[in-house]
């Protein structure tokens, strides 16, 4: 019995050694790759180092600073949406029961279930007809229907747990809703949408497809500008743009880490 | 005195909803409207030159109509499905074993969570990199001496069954599930770990009899929304799946980014049998769920 | 079962320190203490949820079986009713059909029957409770732990279960470790009562010696016994030098020992032979309870407690009073 046990916790541990090996090493070569032109099989190492593609990345052709600065803007275009419809509709989901919301659950969740390439083809074809929406935005409302299902339910599960008895504490010492939210909610949810903003935000800086629908094809975030040299295969450059989209990426996540740590030294 | 309480109640209970208005109309304006524009597109006679062939309304449909597309169809749904239940399995025995076992590593989860900053489009050419004939693992393996020439190594990208697609899903979508689950199976750990023990039951049965069934909605959910993702996803097939492969979005995009506005309407219809596959699923789904909690079953 | 030294640690605090406990076979055992003094702690211990760090759980023979009942109901949210008390004989291995037969079986024993299909959402509060109860009982432990289990139902339903549980238990001679706060509770069960503070056991005795002989002032204000005054306090009611009699520094009184008296009867009661003391203060409130009424007078900076049984020797509120008190119905205990 104790042996089998052992046996077990061995071939557990195993498979998630295996797992991390999975997820992690594909970043080595990564990193090499974008600082060699030359790395013929069977070598583990390049010989030749070279910042040939670097130097690329930051000339005028590469469009590494100006497709950074059109996804960051996407990107908070997209929260700003999120945090304007997100907040209100799951309070509103997490605290009252009526009829039909189901189904507002469902349509708000939808693009989560069902591929929304199909409503982006359809949206733009709209916002062309209607001429009137800046690419930026376009965009941005693009991302926002891929994003908001996230958002909501990240957000849903912390303002349920939250439950409604605080609220009615502080309703009964004299508290109006928007003191109620400003007061005890949105400190309480903090984290909650906290977290939700760098997800929203890491996906919509993601985003190939849909950027590319809704502009037409004209607007060059980071993925709209690396696709074509993935798809031809010049690795050195590919490998340096990945690198170079991590730095949003990572960015976000110590501001978020930092914002957790600050919130979280104010203990409520 | 009565009366005007009740009705000041009322008010404030509709005035409550409100909150829900703007994101529920973005989403019906958008989305749906969206999608019913497409519908509407995908229905349009040909545009260029009304007189000749295609008055009919259906023949982007009938077009889809035959063996061909039918396969691709198939192969499509036949790997989102394969890709969401392996990361549903993966994702779900990693979430346990993080919860049981290393609540401490912190590594380990940083680790997990690491592909989630990764778009996917790089995520398949990161694992491209790798797993070529002439990528690193394949040098890796010369090294060690299992493998002595580039031709050795098994194909994997670009292959005929879609592994190295599958791979690169799973490496996106094994730490989507790890992070939408891990939180609920620590609270469903302190709930119910005490209790079961006191029952006499080990760790194992504890998971396998309490953990996991009352998991089973949230988990299912998760692949569901792994499913419908790799269902409509562009990225991954078109650079690692061979050409002839037939990946329905890769096709739907080349439909409406190559062949100009006349194919526009074959597009959409391909990406809208995607959209009805993933319906009909999440239908099933509903009604599997519903009879569930018919027989009384309420658990979260 | 005999508990030996036993010393429980948490997050370098130690919540139990050297624990002794020996439990006959067929004991009810309750366990009383103030919040926060580690019962709960020691019942995990007991139970194998929480390590201990040191200290041996002795079995006089063989191993027992032990099983827990928590103050919430904690069922299985998925599982029915049934399978909810058939969970520990699917632990043993025992196969489906046994089990189901078994578990029927001691729904019928624990009055539920009809219920075997139910989630528990759709059971009261007090079935619940019964089914968690019947959860642990079909594993037939030797020794079973109660922590508060019934603290949250109400009074009648409490008096119910705690009388069936009696009686299964009398029936089947099994021990319990009966953790509790309500003082009826105990002491209409108890064969023992152990009383806790600060993880360790102060005092454990039949149920009529923890009021006669009350360990120490923390155990008497524990048990809240009324009339509880220091020895110097006593001899200023009797205005006699209590020292030379058999006394303790502190000492009680029942309140139905108190008795009011005429202010002009007390020099005719100073001849007998006992010294007798006099109090007298003011009514503060009269409280009504089902063994007569309990009126509080306040003496000073003390309160008294006396208990009457008739109305109308009852003095109305606010009355300056005259109270009588028999020495030798004091209890005297240790500081």
């Amino acid at each position: 019995m104790v042996r089998k046990i052992l046996l077990l916790r061995k071939t557990n541990n195993f498979f998630m050694i295996l797992l991390s090996l999975f997820l992690f090493l594909p970043f080595i070569p990564l990193a090499i790759w974008s600082f060699t032109k030359q790395w013929p099989w069977p070598l583990l190492m390049p010989e030749k180092m070279s910042g040939e593609s670097w130097h690329y990345l930051f000339s005028d052709s590469g469009m590494a600073i100006s497709g950074l600065n059109n996804s960051v803007i996407v990107a908070v275009l997209t929260l700003i949406g999120n945090l304007i419809l997100g907040i209100p509709a799951t309070k509103v989901l997490a605290q009252y029961e009526f009829k039909g919301k189901k189904i507002v659950f469902i349509i708000l969740l939808s693009p989560l279930f069902i591929p929304y390439t199909v409503s982006i083809m359809g949206m733009h074809d709209l916002a062309l007809r209607l001429e009137f929406l800046n690419p930026y935005i376009s965009v941005a409302l693009g991302h926002l229907i891929v994003t908001l299902p996230y958002f909501i339910a990240t957000i849903w599960f912390q303002f349920r747990l939250m439950g409604q008895k605080i609220q009615e504490a502080a309703s009964m010492l004299g508290a109006n809703a928007w003191k109620i939210f400003w007061l005890i909610e949105f400190p309480l949810l903090r984290p909650s949408i906290l977290l939700g903003s760098l997800l929203v935000m890491i996906i919509s800086l993601s985003q190939y497809l849909p950027t590319w629908i809704m502009s037409g094809g004209t607007l060059l975030t980071l993925p709209v500008i690396i696709f074509p040299y993935a798809s031809s295969g010049s690795s050195s450059l590919v490998s340096a743009y990945s690198l170079w989209f991590f730095l949003p990426v990572l960015l976000l996540l110590m501001i978020y880490l930092l914002l957790i740590k600050f919130t979280a030294r104010r203990k409520y | 005195m009565l009366r005007i309480a009740k009705n000041t109640f009322q008010m404030k209970k509709y005035k409550g909803l409100l909150g829900l208005l703007p994101a529920l109309l973005f989403m019906v304006c958008f989305f749906i409207g969206g999608t019913l524009q497409s519908l509407y597109i995908s229905f349009s006679s040909q545009t260029g030159n009304p007189p000749l062939s295609h008055h009919d309304s259906f023949w982007a449909y009938k077009e889809l109509a035959n063996s061909s597309f039918a396969h691709s169809l198939g192969v499509t749904t036949g790997i989102a499905l394969l890709t969401a239940l392996l990361a549903g399995m993966i994702g779900l025995f990693s979430a346990l074993f993080l919860a049981v076992r290393t609540y401490r590593w912190k590594w380990l989860h940083i680790l997990l969570q690491l592909p989630m900053g990764i778009p996917h489009l790089f995520a398949a050419y990161i694992l491209m990199q790798v797993f070529m004939q002439s990528g690193w693992y394949s040098r890796i393996a010369f090294h060690l001496g299992i493998i002595d020439s580039l031709e050795n190594f098994p194909i994997i990208i670009h292959d005929d069954w879609g592994v190295g697609v599958i791979l690169a899903y799973l490496w996106k979508e094994v730490p989507f599930i790890v992070l939408l689950i891990y939180p609920f199976i620590l609270k469903l750990l302190s709930d119910q770990k005490e209790t079961s023990a006191s029952l006499g039951a080990s760790l194992t049965q504890t998971v396998l009899w309490v953990i996991v069934p009352i998991l089973l909605p949230i988990w299912v959910g998760g692949m569901w929304v792994v499913f419908a993702f790799t269902l409509g996803a562009y990225e991954i097939p078109a650079l690692l799946a061979r050409t002839s492969f037939g990946s329905v979005p890769v096709m739907a995009w080349q439909e409406y980014s190559q062949f100009g506005l006349d194919r526009q309407p074959i597009a959409i219809a391909m990406n809208l049998m995607l959209a009805v596959v993933s319906f009909i699923t999440g239908i099933i789904l509903i009604y599997l769920q519903l009879k569930w909690y018919k027989q009384g079953r309420r658990v979260w | 079962m005999h508990l030996k030294q036993i010393h429980i640690h948490y997050q370098e605090a130690n919540i139990i320190t050297g624990f002794e406990l020996h439990i006959q076979p067929g004991e009810i055992f309750v366990l009383m203490g103030p919040s926060g003094s580690g019962k709960t702690t020691l019942l995990k211990g007991i139970a194998g949820l929480v390590p201990i760090a040191s200290g041996e759980l002795c079995w006089e023979n063989g191993i027992g079986t032990v099983g827990m009942v928590f103050q919430e109901p904690r069922l299985f949210p998925h599982l029915t009713v049934l399978e909810n008390i058939a969970f520990a004989l699917r632990v043993k291995g025992v196969p489906r059909k046994e089990r189901t037969e078994q578990a029927s079986q001691f729904l019928k024993i624990m009055q539920l029957d009809g219920l075997e299909d139910r989630y528990p959402h759709q059971i009261s509060g007090g079935q619940q409770q019964r089914v968690s109860l019947g959860r642990t009982l079909i594993q037939k432990p030797d020794l079973l732990l109660l922590d508060e289990p019934f603290a949250s139902l109400d009074t009648p339903l409490r008096l119910e279960l705690i009388d069936w549980l009696y009686h299964f238990q009398r029936e089947n001679r099994f021990s319990i470790i009966w953790v509790t706060h309500f003082l009826d509770e105990a002491f209409s069960v108890a064969d023992r009562i152990g009383i806790m503070i600060a993880g360790s056991l102060q005092q454990t005795g039949r149920p009529a010696e923890l009021y006669q002989k009350p360990f120490s002032e923390k155990i008497a204000a524990f048990l809240s016994l009324p009339n509880r005054f220091t020895r110097e306090q006593w001899q200023k009611y009797f205005q006699c030098d209590l020292t030379s009699l058999p006394t303790k520094e502190r000492g009680w009184i029942p309140a139905n020992s108190l008795k009011f008296i005429d202010k002009r009867l007390i020099l005719e009661t100073r001849k007998e032979e006992n010294p007798i003391g006099f109090i007298s203060g003011i009514v503060t409130k009269i409280i009504p309870g089902n063994g007569g009424f309990s009126v509080i007078v306040k003496s000073g900076d003390c309160l008294l407690e006396i208990n009457s049984m008739e109305w109308n020797t009852i003095p109305g509120l606010n009355k300056e009073v005259t109270i009588k008190i028999p020495f030798e119905r004091i209890i005297w205990y240790h500081q």
